[in-house]
């Protein structure tokens, strides 16, 4: 797809051959976010598909993928650029020998010795590309601070180089876990999109492309046994999208046709993933209510 | 130049956004722009569109979220239809950031609203004992019945995430806006061709500027959650009970992140580390390239809560343990203990596994303490005698108390023992700042703990993150 000429509809389509299922609401605030030239400030609970919004875009529009896993202590070194000491050591020692012909310092920071990091990456590339800067409520609010030149202006300033600008404006895809809230300033800078747990439904169609072995009958009992332990506010952590296909697929397995008791006494801990999760949906929903109504 | 009369599809922007900004949803001149920018690249016909175009550029979390809707359906919608939820709108456009149980074809409940139906003359009952208990310091042993009350009270913090209650009137309507804008901007596309041609300028910036001075300045009235935020907990109203539940939630969640974090970033450096300076700059033959410095470790807190639970203080103590209980997650080793006319040590409840209100009835029904009166002194001699070995240097002993209890002075000579044993004893006080003073007690407890008013939760929230988080 052309990054220049794409329609919401078009945009609809194109993330759904790319078995991306969601509402057309979100595709319409991509759809801003790349018409505006705006990063997209994706939150929402763990496993609800928010860094999969950046790979889609790649595959959409045939852009690189450039992913900036961020952590607690990532710092501008790991994150822009860092001189290639090693490198400019040994220029320095091979001069010292006589093997090298006279080199000015400015010369020792040049292009030919800086290592790229991701977020330089993308400001220098010339073909397109789609940054994915993810769980960015996972670094500091120094380095938030340190993002917002690039996500405003999309260039960066190296002291030794200078201030260098994007050759293009990449589309920028943030992700948050919403561990901490991300700073006013940055939000700013963004367009935003809070992608929830989806519902039975969307679930159904996504099992149906993502495990097409299940069938529609075990989709619609996974899906609607993966809500009702959603919906339980006792467990620690909900289940994301990828468990519930685990789940089906698991069941394929094992050769279930039917998300019966005894298949959801066997195959919880596909979808609850601690000993605690486990005990509190059996206590306080039930094996039973989990598990399909026999066929009359 | 410029024709002096503002855009009047910018005005009808900007008045929306000013009482979005009355609704306390901060918006800055930039996301109006983006709004407006954003506005040009939809299908004006399609209200989704436009809504979706309006939230994305100016609502920027999911609680603003809720606000949002609710005043984009009372500025936007025709008169005569009122409010439309998301799943009357019919399909395609399901609201990305809506619960799986307000979109069509939804989940499946676990419970029903009819399960938890319970006597509302009962908890008036209960509630009007505990006001009547509030000023004595002796209270009367709360019966069994009571206590029944009492945990239904806290298990109405696991109901439904939805609210029930009505909120009061938003301002008041502005009529069928969206009407009169669509006929504006049509008459716009008449005369000066699509909107989707015409950049966003700097004269809409004039534009805005002149349209905000233009309008009264808002009475920044507060969001919902905003406002349980900074009520008074015994105040909090049960239906508010669930919304504040998950609050808690939140906000013990972000302290827990805070606290575990290994490091803490300064912003002056620490002593040269001479010996990862050295390993890391091996590589560059010695030469001293890259400097590493001493970063300050994170010394996770340890701590002690001691928490009254006599009848003025019942209510109070639940929404803290429940703080803490979220902070226990991640803080091992918290201790806690309740006290009215003794001390009872309570850490084996949170150490189960169970849920908090599970937890919570488990102590209430069992636990002799609730609603007794207070007697401070003898609940710290009980801990002085059985568990002094939990104090150290690097405990923070947390009580939470009114302060008002029989024999002070022998108290505040328990609590200087405690305060020269461990890190700091901070005092969480329900009372406000000015009622402090009206007794003599509370200087002598003064003299041997940090003290803060704590009778909300945005209170509690502040004070366990700058005392927790303190080096």
């Amino acid at each position: 797809m052309d990054p220049n000429q794409f329609t919401i509809d078009g945009l609809y389509k194109a993330f759904e051959e790319q078995g991306y299922i969601c509402e057309k609401s979100l595709v319409v605030t991509v759809f801003l976010a790349l018409k505006l030239g705006k990063p997209l400030l994706v939150e929402g609970a763990p496993g609800v598909g928010k860094t999969e919004i950046g790979k889609v875009l790649s595959r959409v529009f045939d852009a690189q993928l450039i992913r900036l896993q961020c952590y607690e202590g990532l710092d501008e070194n790991k994150a822009l650029y860092e001189w290639n000491y090693q490198k400019q050591l040994l220029r320095i020692q091979l001069q010292k020998e006589g093997f090298s012909s006279d080199m000015a310092e400015r010369d020792l920071f040049s292009a030919e010795y800086l290592l790229e990091r991701p977020l330089l990456k993308t400001i220098r590339s010339e073909k397109p590309v789609v940054l994915l800067i993810d769980e960015v409520d996972k670094v500091e609010e120094e380095f938030e601070a340190f993002l917002f030149e690039l996500l405003s202006d999309f260039q960066v300033s190296i002291p030794e180089l200078g201030t260098i600008t994007a050759r293009q404006i990449p589309m920028v895809v943030l992700t948050s876990n919403r561990e901490r809230d991300i700073s006013d300033g940055l939000k700013r800078r963004c367009v935003y999109l809070f992608i929830d747990y989806p519902t039975v439904e969307k679930e159904v169609r996504i099992l149906q492309v993502k495990a097409p072995e299940a069938g529609e009958r075990l989709s619609r009992e996974v899906a609607r046994a993966i809500n009702l332990i959603r919906a339980n506010e006792a467990i620690g952590k909900k289940p994301a999208i990828s468990e519930s296909i685990d789940w089906a697929r698991a069941l394929v397995a094992l050769g279930a046709e039917s998300l019966s008791q005894e298949a959801v006494k066997h195959t919880l801990n596909i979808v609850l993933k601690n000993k605690e999760d486990i005990e509190a949906i059996v206590r306080e929903v039930g094996v039973k209510a989990l598990a399909a109504a026999p066929k009359a | 130049m410029k024709n002096n009369t503002p855009d009047p599809l910018l005005s009808r922007l900007v008045e929306f956004i000013h009482s979005l900004r009355r609704r306390g949803i901060r918006i800055s001149v930039s996301e109006t722009m983006d709004a407006l920018n954003a506005l040009s690249q939809v299908d004006f016909i399609d209200q989704d569109q436009v809504k979706i175009a309006l939230s994305a550029t100016l609502v920027k979390n999911q609680h603003d979220r809720k606000v949002f809707d609710k005043a984009y359906n009372e500025y936007f919608s025709p008169p005569g239809i009122g409010m439309q939820g998301p799943d009357q709108r019919g399909e395609g456009y399901a609201d990305a950031g809506s619960r799986p149980e307000e979109a069509g074809g939804g989940p499946v409940s676990a419970k029903k609203e009819s399960d938890r139906d319970w006597g509302k003359e009962f908890l008036d009952h209960a509630r009007q004992s505990v006001e009547q208990n509030e000023r004595m310091s002796i209270k009367p042993g709360w019966t069994k019945r009571q206590k029944n009350q009492f945990i239904e009270t806290i298990t109405r913090m696991q109901g439904d995430r939805q609210s029930d209650g009505t909120s009061a009137p938003l301002a008041k309507k502005t009529g069928n806006s969206l009407e009169q804008w669509h006929e504006e901007v049509k008459k716009q596309v008449e005369q000066n061709g699509p909107s989707g041609s015409r950049p966003v300028s700097s004269v809409v910036k004039e534009d805005l500027d002149k349209t905000f001075v233009s309008l009264a300045p808002g009475s920044g009235a507060k969001s919902d959650s905003e406002s349980i935020l900074h009520e008074d907990m015994k105040k909090i109203a049960e239906k508010d009970f669930p919304r504040v539940a998950l609050l808690i939630k939140k906000l013990s969640r972000r302290l827990a992140t805070r606290i575990s974090r290994r490091y803490l970033k300064r912003r002056r450096r620490g002593r040269l580390d001479i010996r990862r300076t050295i390993r890391k700059n091996i590589s560059f033959g010695g030469a001293l390239i890259d400097l590493k410095f001493h970063s300050k470790k994170v010394q996770k807190p340890r701590i002690v809560l001691i928490c009254d639970v006599s009848g003025s203080m019942a209510r109070y103590a639940v929404f803290v343990i429940q703080f803490i209980f979220g902070l226990s997650k991640v803080v091992k080793g918290i201790e806690s203990f309740v006290f009215s006319e003794d001390l009872e040590r309570v850490t084996p409840y949170f150490r189960k596994g169970e849920g908090f209100v599970n937890t919570m009835s488990a102590l209430v029904e069992k636990s002799g303490q609730w609603g007794m009166g207070t007697n401070l002194f003898y609940s710290l001699e009980t801990f002085l005698d059985k568990h002094h070995r939990l104090l150290s240097p690097s405990v923070f002993v947390l009580i939470v108390s009114d302060a008002q209890t029989i024999q002070p002075l022998k108290a505040a000579a328990s609590l200087k023992e405690i305060r020269g044993r461990v890190k700091n004893v901070i005092w969480l006080n329900t009372l406000p700042k000015e009622a402090w003073y009206q007794n003599i007690e509370v200087y002598e407890f003064l003299k041997y703990c940090t003290m803060f008013e704590c009778s909300t939760l945005d209170q509690l929230n502040k004070v366990l993150s700058s005392q927790m988080l303190a080096v």
